[in-house]
Formats: C-alpha cells, structure tokens, sequence
C-alpha cells in the first residue's frame, strides 16, 4: 500500500473534506453532489470560454498595435523622398482625399445629376 | 440604394447637379435665372409654375446648381404625407450589454429604442443644402403643411416623439425652389393660400423660337437650319390649337434625336421623317371614335404643315446646291 504523505495543510483530512470526498452513500447525497458538480463544471466552462475570447482579443489587439508600432516606425525612420517628414505627407494625401467632394468631407454621399 | 435621401450605410445623399456639355443658356434663359437667384439670396423661396414642356424642372436644377451648394430632389405625389418630408420612425434600436468584468458576476441589460430616420426636407433643412420640390402640387396640400413654419420662421417642427431635438432651426444657407403645372391639369390639388403667399411664383410659358431651335440643335446634334424646320413645324402646330395636349419642345427634340440618329434630314420627301413626326404628333390627339373624322383633318393639317416647313426648303436648298 502506498503511504500518503502529508505536504501541507490542503492535504490534512478534515471533516468537511472528508465529507466531500467520501463517495455518497444515500441517494439524497448522490443527487446533491451531482447537482453541485454540474454547476461547478458549468462555471468552469464559462471561465474557460471567457479566457479563450480574452485570449483571441488580446492577440487580435496585439496584432493592431504591431501594425500601427511599424507603420509609426516606419514614418520616423525613412526619410521622404522631397524631405517632407512622412507623416506630412500622410496628413496631406488626407487632405486631398478630402477635396474629392465637399460631401465626403461633410459626411454625405453625393450622386452627379445632370440637366 | 438610397431610402429617402439616406443611403443604406446611414449617411444621407444629395445631388450635385451640373448642365449637360450641351446645355443651353439663351438671353431669356439667362435673365431668368438671374431674377430667380436675387429673390432666393434675398431668402425667399422660388415657384415656377407653367404647362408641361416648359422647362420648369430643368430651370429649377440650374438656379440650383448656380447656388452650389447640395441638392435635395423631391417628386411630388399624391401618397406623400409629412412623414415622406421629415422622416420618421423606422424600425428599432436594440441594445443588449452583458458585462462580466468580474467573472462570477454577470450583468445583463437589454433595451430598445424606435429608430428616428430624417428625411429629405429634414436634412435639407439641417445641412443647408437646396430643396427642389419638382410638381409639389401633386402632394395633397395638408402634407406640404410642415413647410409654412420651415418658409416664414425658418423652424422645422419635428413630432416631440422623434428625437431630443423636436425643433430644427433652419441652416441659413437653405434655399428652395418649387415647380407645378397649373390647377387645370390631372393629378394636381390646389395650393394652400398659406404656402402659396411664402412663394414668389414665376409663371413660365414656352421658349422663344431662338431658344427653341438652340436647345433642339444643342441636344440632337443636328445643323440650326435643320433643327429650326422641325421647331417651326411644331410650333405652327401648337399655334394651330388642334389637339387635346399641346405639343412641346420635347416634341420638337423626340423628333430631332431619332432624325438624327437614323442619319434622316427633315425632308417631306422622305417617308421615314414623315412617319416620325406623325407618330409624335398625331398623338396628341384623344384617340376615340367620335374623334375619327377629327384625326383625318389633323393628319391633312400636319402634311401640309411638314410640306410647308420640310419639303420647299430642302427643294430650295437643293436647287441653289444644283445652281452653284
């Protein structure tokens, strides 16, 4: 027989412990118990199900900010080739972009009608 | 795909109307335009009224493109209601947040809200752009009610249920300008003295020959002498007060596009430009059977119109080419 040796205080018998481990022995005890694992387990998944969506949207923000950090590095490190920095350039083409149509700009799509 | 000058991503539309490469712009037309524009910088709205054929739309359109600023194009009808002006509630909002910041607890909200969606008058209104209210008296009068406090006090009334801001103050740079066919016409109601008072109405009635024969050239591509046989023909026509609906410019270019198109001159010579120009004017007609002996005169009466205005001068033309 295998000798259990004590490591710490989690692994001192208690009555309640041995209560909760003990297999039930009534009917009544089965059926407390299986419900109180069912929903033990059901936490659990939740927790399981909430820490793989944290995982994915963490990874999917860490992804952004990799993008953004090389785009931003990118500005600071290349020199433009008229020697504009390039976030000017950036803020510019911007800007055109803008005076395609005074609509885009303000927020309303325009349709050319001619009379 | 538009719904109600909204497009379906939520930003809404406007037009931004411009003259065609060809368009027309005569001394009459031009002094027009330019009265029409002083009554609007003076901020009054503009109604131009006249028969079907006078260029009250298109006129509309160009004093609107001379405002440059957005257009927002209304059709009236007979089933529009102030709802199809301003807007109205459009579907549901539905909000429902589940926060779990604190893993063993959850927080559940729902909630719904009616969907507020601005229509064209609203959005003309609130951005400053032009309204054009094209045939606006084919609106039942009570649905225009809702422009009286837009045209004097430059207030937009939004039902309180809408939304937070039930009144809309008026942009300063809106403008608008309205068309109608006078009260004999079909499917047309009578305008509210109200509105009517707020409106400086210009009665427009046919171009000028000039005009006539320009817009015809301009617009099927066919030499002025050309053009102005078959302007003259309808015109003579129209003088001639036999027919139910009067036969207009848009006659003149029908005739003027598919003679061009099919490479025909206006000749009375050739069987094809006759066939045309009845086609075009013969209907003009109520087609009855009492009206059987009517048509028959009619019909004499454009053959000799067509020979009159088609056939001696393509003669002509051809005898002084032979000469020469």
């Amino acid at each position: 027989m295998k000798i259990k040796h004590t490591k710490g205080m989690r692994d001192i018998p208690t009555i309640q412990g041995l209560n909760s481990r003990s297999v039930p022995d009534t009917r009544q005890q089965a059926a407390t118990e299986l419900a109180r694992l069912e929903h033990e387990k059901a936490r659990l998944e939740r927790n399981l199900k909430m820490w793989i969506n944290n995982q994915k949207k963490t990874e999917g923000r860490l992804r952004q900010v990799e993008e953004r950090l090389a785009l931003v590095q990118q500005i600071l490190v290349l020199p433009a080739a008229d020697g504009s920095p390039k976030c000017v350039q950036a803020r510019q083409s911007l800007r055109a972009e803008g005076n395609g149509g005074e609509g885009k700009a303000q927020g309303w799509r325009e349709i050319t009608l001619e009379y | 795909m538009t719904v109600a000058g909204r497009s379906i991503n939520g930003a809404p539309t406007a037009l931004s109307v411009r003259p065609r490469p060809n368009f027309v712009e005569t001394p009459s037309v031009r002094d027009l335009t330019e009265r029409t524009l002083a009554y609007l910088a003076a901020g009054f709205p503009i109604h131009f009224r006249g028969p079907a054929g006078t260029g009250k739309t298109t006129l509309a359109l160009h004093v609107a493109a001379q405002l440059e600023r957005p257009v927002m194009l209304i059709a009236g009808d007979e089933e529009f209601a102030t709802s199809d002006l301003i807007g109205g509630q459009y579907g549901y909002r539905y909000r429902k947040v589940i926060d779990q910041f604190i893993h063993s607890v959850l927080k559940y909200e729902e909630d719904s809200t009616q969907r507020w969606v601005d229509h064209r008058l609203t959005t003309a209104c609130r951005e400053g752009f032009t309204l054009v209210y094209d045939e606006f008296t084919r609106s039942r009068p009570e649905a225009n009610n809702v422009l009286l406090g837009v045209l004097e006090e430059q207030l937009l009334v939004l039902p309180t249920m809408s939304r937070e801001d039930a009144y809309v103050k008026v942009h300063p740079d809106f403008r608008a300008i309205f068309t109608s066919n006078p009260q004999e016409y079909a499917g047309v109601h009578e305008v509210q003295d109200a509105l009517s008072d707020r409106l400086v109405t210009i009665d427009l009635d046919y171009y000028d020959r000039e005009t006539e024969i320009a817009i015809t050239a301009a617009r099927s591509s066919l030499p002025p002498e050309e053009a102005a046989r078959i302007v003259d023909l309808v015109r003579d026509f129209r003088a001639s007060g036999e027919y139910d609906q009067t036969p207009t410019l848009r006659a003149c270019l029908m005739i003027a596009q598919v003679s061009a198109m099919q490479n025909l001159q206006p000749s009375a010579r050739d069987p094809r430009f006759v066939g045309i120009c009845l086609d075009l004017l013969e209907s003009k007609t109520s087609f009855t059977s009492e009206a059987r002996d009517r048509r028959a005169k009619q019909r004499k009466m454009l053959l000799s119109l067509i020979d009159h205005h088609c056939g001696n001068a393509v003669k002509k033309k051809e005898q002084d080419r032979d000469e020469d």
